[in-house]
């Protein structure tokens, strides 16, 4: 109860700061003139004064002036800018909808909202793509994808190519929050990691932010990859579309009632299955191999002051053996969001969410002979936010959150010759409450930004309590006693208190230091001790045996942009420092387990770097380059004599070239090249013989090193002539795609691993063992789509 | 169809990943005493290997060790000397059958002045109730049959097993064939005995693959291959030739065979279960005949820590390969029961002492069911 009250404070806090002003404000909301999206980060600039503000995430914006009359730009990069002339002598709503610009501006569009952003702005360490990069980036198999895209930016890395999920300035996959319109995907892969979850033709704008992270995020450690989705056009209706490779895609989108209310429904299947059918056996035998996922959203206008948004997330994996045998796995998320403007200078969105992932084995043909395992995590999320434009100068966030989990490990069940035992573990509620305050104060040169978290995470009564002794190197833990505990009852509570920091000190127009620090706790625990992550790793709870991650980061960086923003350039150094960090005993079995807990390891984490970035702007030739030194260790109690040691995704150097060509109307080129330091594995110091095996002595984790990684993917866009031979106009703009992954056909080594031969052993012959490196793709992977927009 | 699954993993798992066998420098220990002592409740001569580790990739025989005193005792006073049969083996010659069921066992072993000791309970028997063979394709009698077995877990937590297999006589030893299982089903036992779940039934079917990753049959009635000359053309899809006591399976080059695919290529014609047919005429090879497919089943009960220590075997043996690298676990060292006096001196090793029931059938249309 004690974050309420704090919350009251602050809003009447803001109320009397409100009263006290004698300015004027002027606000309003900045849309795309062609389909009525709002644009997130466009530029509200008043000449006059050489300051304004940037649109929000919901495209909207607020600046309070003193009465008179001024001048205000209103610019998005690709759009043309509008001046307009406003004589405020009180309050003002303006809202603008901008035209794109020449169509060889909006080509070049790389990913800057503000031209001069990444200098201008206080945020460092983010990373923002719109879906037009994202799409020119070449794709494995020609699907363009949001993750996969990420990873070409400094400071983010994958395990290894196919891997799931990414890795961000040496943290986990399960240390980044990933957010679907507010809402968290437990899970981002389909098929194992070779995709990502989200359908490109619903995805407006995708912002990673890998360190410096304000307050009103929190809840994981590493870095918060906020996905926002298109509102849906709401001048006319659009569809587009593509038949790729593995995906065929569809989008519809259009007004509901013009002007006030749009949707977008889009969805993708893959049809692997449906094609190999005639050649795989299998297949014609009921067994299924697919993936599917639909995007909706829907937003409605009620009045100048009022806007709601639906929007929600389906996707599934299915892998059957025949009809119903198998595994499957997806989310599915909707969220609710009321945007309401108290006044012109006070913003506020409230979210009400809920997000599921969930996965289910089933064996057995019959109810006679079944094995069946479900397991889900299931969040119910509020979170109200609010945005308060002071003046030009300072703008107040503040908001609270409050989450309750449901974590279901295993609701299973075998039968036998119809006889049925029940072999579920017991589920665990928690209820993770936060809240926040952030400033951003500009200062003549030195724009601050400090913020404060509080998060509060209650492990709720309900499962039995486990208490477990010492760890003793390579055991697991002994239970020392189990306790039954009630429904209500709060087990184990934490608070933590986050504060966070962003400067920014503008040298000169072109150029600005930065620095930031963040402390960020979590609460969630991703159990995954394979080297990719994969559909079966467990979302766990913190308790009373499991404590929650704290994760400090200081970054520094200086930035510089070039020849009036047609290059931008920065570098940055970080460090982490992490506390609580999970590992695992050797051979943990982490399913089944309700004393998974005593199976876990705990310990710090580290992480040191810098990152290089520079970028191309405008111009037909665009693209980056991204260079990242990076250090990423753990030092757990149990493991490698208490000795830092390397986490499997370690990687010193990360070197990426991402270039697009625009060659003529009807031809994009885009190729990307990165070189990759080999990420570790460990190795094996000696042999024996037991019960005709041959069993590895381990060496020190992670101590051996694959070769260097590195390959080159192309694509070529072509896009048909806008007049057909016949010298009507072609509709459509259809577009081919073609994309060659892994072009000179690299086998990059994923892993080296040890074996005893494959072949029987004989009892008159000695067994031999091996190192077997594994390339994932061994090959040229060509891939071609065909797209098109109506 | 049930057995369809396994085959449709391997298919997608062998997409476009590529393995080969590189060199790689690892680092070597000075070698330290395995001890290899898993005994059973049965009346056969009891045998404790004592070796030593040896570096990673030295290929050859593990060392054995000679001149060690190995003891057991229980804790009813009875002792049983081991004896050194100098190659590395210790023997105890059981006149009756071996072992009491609930008994505690210690295992006492001097070697170059230290003592490793290790103790376990003799756990109680289990039985194998029958053994069936159901048809791969339902709609195929004449095809490939997969075995399940069928057992029950008796009440009560901590019933652990190893399932050893034997195919046509021939020990099933590749670490894949590790078959071990917890109480009826997966660790997270109820504590009710109920008959072992659906997997675990069918647990001892191994399919082997030859070079070009086809499945040989997993099961099969007798079955006569005609001879031309000394080659039958058909053999399970591809050509077979008669190479003195062997059979040789020709396979087509161009499909670009994958050394590290673990195929077979010779099959034995030995009698187990192929063996040539010869013209009482002439005195000539005329057919090639499988006798029937037949299992032998061995269910030891074994303790709750060699169950790990077997699963865990498995991980570090086993390893997956291709995209399944993906999905691996970082190797660590083996759990080990024994214990030496000095702590700084390194062991692995295992003691377990098992009850053993059998269980053998062979394919026949009683057994043979229509699944």
């Amino acid at each position: 109860m004690k974050k309420i009250h704090l919350a009251g404070l602050f809003i009447g806090f803001i109320t009397f700061f409100a009263q006290a002003q004698e300015k004027i404000t002027l606000s309003g909301y900045v849309k795309d003139a062609e389909n009525g999206e709002t644009l997130i980060g466009a530029t509200v600039l008043i000449k006059e004064l050489n300051s304004g503000n940037i649109t929000n995430v919901y495209g909207f914006y607020s600046i309070t002036v003193p009465p008179g009359q001024y001048t205000v730009d209103f610019r998005y990069v690709g759009y043309e800018t509008i001046t307009k002339s406003i004589n405020l002598t009180s309050n003002q709503r303006v809202d603008v909808e901008l035209g794109a610009g020449s169509q060889q501006l909006q080509e070049v569009v790389v990913s800057a909202k503000a031209e001069d952003a990444n200098v201008s702005e206080v945020a460092m360490s983010t990373q923002e793509m719109d879906i037009k990069t994202i799409e020119k980036i070449p794709a494995f198999l020609g699907e363009v994808d949001v993750i996969k895209s990420i990873q070409l930016l400094p400071g983010v890395s994958s395990v290894g190519e196919g891997a799931s999920g990414f890795n961000v300035r040496g943290g986990s996959v399960g240390q980044n929050l990933i957010l679907l319109d507010e809402a968290p995907v437990y899970n981002s892969s389909h098929l194992l990691g070779f995709f990502s979850v989200f359908n490109p033709d619903a995805v407006k704008d995708v912002k990673l932010y890998k360190g410096g992270i304000p307050a009103q995020y929190g809840g994981r450690i590493s870095s918060v990859l906020d996905v926002r989705m298109k509102e849906g056009n709401s001048k006319r209706y659009a569809v587009s579309g593509g038949v790729g490779t593995i995906f065929s895609r569809l989008a519809v989108e259009g007004p509901l009632v013009k002007d006030k209310a749009s949707f977008i429904i889009a969805g993708r299947r893959s049809y692997a299955d449906l094609l190999f059918k005639p050649f795989v056996e299998e297949l014609r035998d009921g067994a299924q191999l697919y993936f599917y996922d639909l995007t909706l959203k829907t937003n409605y206008t009620f009045n100048e002051k009022n806007r709601l948004f639906l929007s929600g997330y389906l996707g599934r994996d299915v892998f059957l053996f025949d009809g119903t045998q198998g595994f499957t796995w997806g989310n599915k998320t909707a969220t609710l969001r009321w945007n309401h403007l108290f006044n012109d200078q006070l913003f506020s969105n409230v979210t009400l969410l809920v997000s599921d992932y969930d996965y289910t084995l089933k064996f057995g043909e019959d109810e006679e002979d079944l094995f069946e395992w479900n397991s889900n995590i299931i969040s119910y999320q509020f979170k109200p936010e609010f945005s308060y434009f002071l003046n030009t100068n300072s703008e107040l966030k503040f908001g609270a959150d409050a989450i309750l989990y449901r974590f279901v490990p295993a609701d299973a069940r075998g039968v036998s010759v119809g006889e049925e035992i029940d072999i579920s573990l017991q589920e665990q509620r928690a209820l993770e409450a936060s809240t926040y305050l952030g400033l951003e104060q500009k200062m003549g040169n030195l724009t601050i930004q400090p913020g404060l978290r509080l998060s509060n995470f209650n492990y709720l009564g309900g499962p039995d309590i486990y208490t477990y002794g010492d760890t003793i190197p390579g055991r697991k833990k002994p239970v020392e006693s189990i306790e039954s505990s009630s429904r209500g009852e709060i087990i184990e509570s934490y608070y933590n208190l986050e504060p966070r920091l962003g400067l920014k000190y503008q040298l000169s127009p072109v150029s600005s230091v930065k620095a930031s620090y963040n402390r960020m706790s979590q609460y969630l625990h991703l159990i995954s001790n394979t080297t990719a992550s994969n559909p079966l790793d467990l979302w766990t709870s913190t308790t009373n045996n499991i404590q929650p991650q704290i994760g400090h980061q200081i970054a520094f960086g200086y930035f510089r942009n070039f020849k009036n923003n047609a290059y931008e350039a920065s570098i940055e150094v970080y460090g982490k420092h992490n506390k609580n960090q999970i590992d695992y005993i050797d051979g943990a079995q982490l399913f089944f387990n309700p004393e998974l807990e005593g199976e876990l390891l705990s310990g710090n984490g580290r992480a040191y770097g810098l990152e290089l970035y520079v970028k191309k702007n405008k111009g037909k030739f665009t693209g980056w380059v991204s260079y990242t030194l990076g250090r990423s260790e753990l030092k757990i109690d149990g493991i490698g004599d208490d000795n830092w040691y390397p986490t499997r995704f370690d990687q010193l150097h990360n070197l990426t070239f991402a270039a697009f060509y625009d060659l003529n109307e009807q031809w994009t080129l885009s190729s990307n090249l990165s070189a990759i330091s080999g990420t570790p594995f460990t190795s094996p110091n000696g042999r024996y013989e037991i019960q005709g095996y041959v069993a590895p002595t381990v060496d020190t984790r992670n101590a051996g090193r694959v070769p260097v990684t590195h390959r080159l993917d192309l694509s070529a866009t072509w896009t048909f002539k806008k007049i057909k031979p016949n010298g009507k106009e072609r509709k459509g703009e259809p577009s081919l795609v073609f994309t060659a992954y892994n072009s000179y056909m690299r086998k990059n080594p994923f892993t080296i691993y040890f074996r005893q031969q494959q072949e029987r052993p004989e009892n008159d012959e000695p067994i031999t063992t091996e190192a077997v490196q594994v390339s994932i793709f061994a090959t040229l992977i060509p891939g071609i789509s065909y797209n098109f927009k109506f | 169809m049930k057995f369809k699954y396994l085959i449709l993993i391997i298919v997608i798992t062998g997409l476009a990943s590529c393995e080969r066998i590189v060199d790689v420098k690892v680092n070597e220990v000075d070698p330290y005493l395995v001890v290899d002592a898993w005994l059973s409740r049965t009346p056969e001569d009891q045998v404790i290997r004592l070796t030593t580790t040896q570096p990673y990739f030295d290929n050859s025989f593990t060392p054995a060790v000679s001149g060690a005193e190995v003891r057991l005792t229980d804790n009813s006073g009875n002792e049983f000397i081991f004896q050194d049969q100098g190659d590395g083996n210790y023997a105890y010659a059981s006149t009756d059958t071996f072992g009491v069921v609930g008994e505690t066992y210690n295992l006492e072993i001097l070697w170059e002045g230290n003592t490793y000791s290790s103790s376990t309970i003799l756990p109680r028997k289990v039985l194998i109730d029958s053994l069936v063979y159901n048809t791969v394709e339902e709609d195929e009698p004449e095809e490939d049959y997969y075995a399940e077995f069928f057992g029950r877990d008796p009440d009560g937590v901590g019933d652990a097993y190893w399932l050893k297999a034997y195919k046509n006589g021939k020990y099933l030893n590749k670490p894949s064939e590790i078959y071990t299982f917890d109480d009826e089903s997966f660790s997270n036992d109820s504590g009710e005995g109920i008959p072992f779940i659906f997997p675990i039934r069918i647990l001892p079917n191994s399919s082997e693959q030859d070079i070009n990753r086809k499945y040989l049959p997993l099961y099969r009635f007798e079955e006569r291959f005609n001879l031309d000359g000394n080659e039958i053309a058909d053999f399970y899809g591809s050509k077979a030739v008669i190479e003195g006591d062997q059979l040789r399976i020709v396979f087509d080059d161009s499909k670009g065979l994958d050394p590290l695919a673990g195929g077979i290529e010779y099959i034995p014609l030995d009698g187990a279960p192929y063996y040539v047919r010869y013209s009482e005429i002439n005195g000539e090879a005329v057919e090639v005949i499988k006798k029937p497919d037949s299992l032998y089943l061995e269910l030891h009960s074994i303790s709750t820590d060699a169950y790990f220590f077997l699963s865990r075997l498995q991980q570090e043996t086993d390893r997956p390969s291709g995209f399944g690298a993906l999905f691996s676990t970082p190797p660590s060292d083996l759990p080990t029961n024994i214990v030496c006096s000095d702590p700084d001196v390194p062991v692995v090793g295992f003691f377990n002492i098992s009850s053993v029931s059998t269980f053998g059938q062979t394919l026949t249309p009683e057994v043979a069911r229509i699944d």
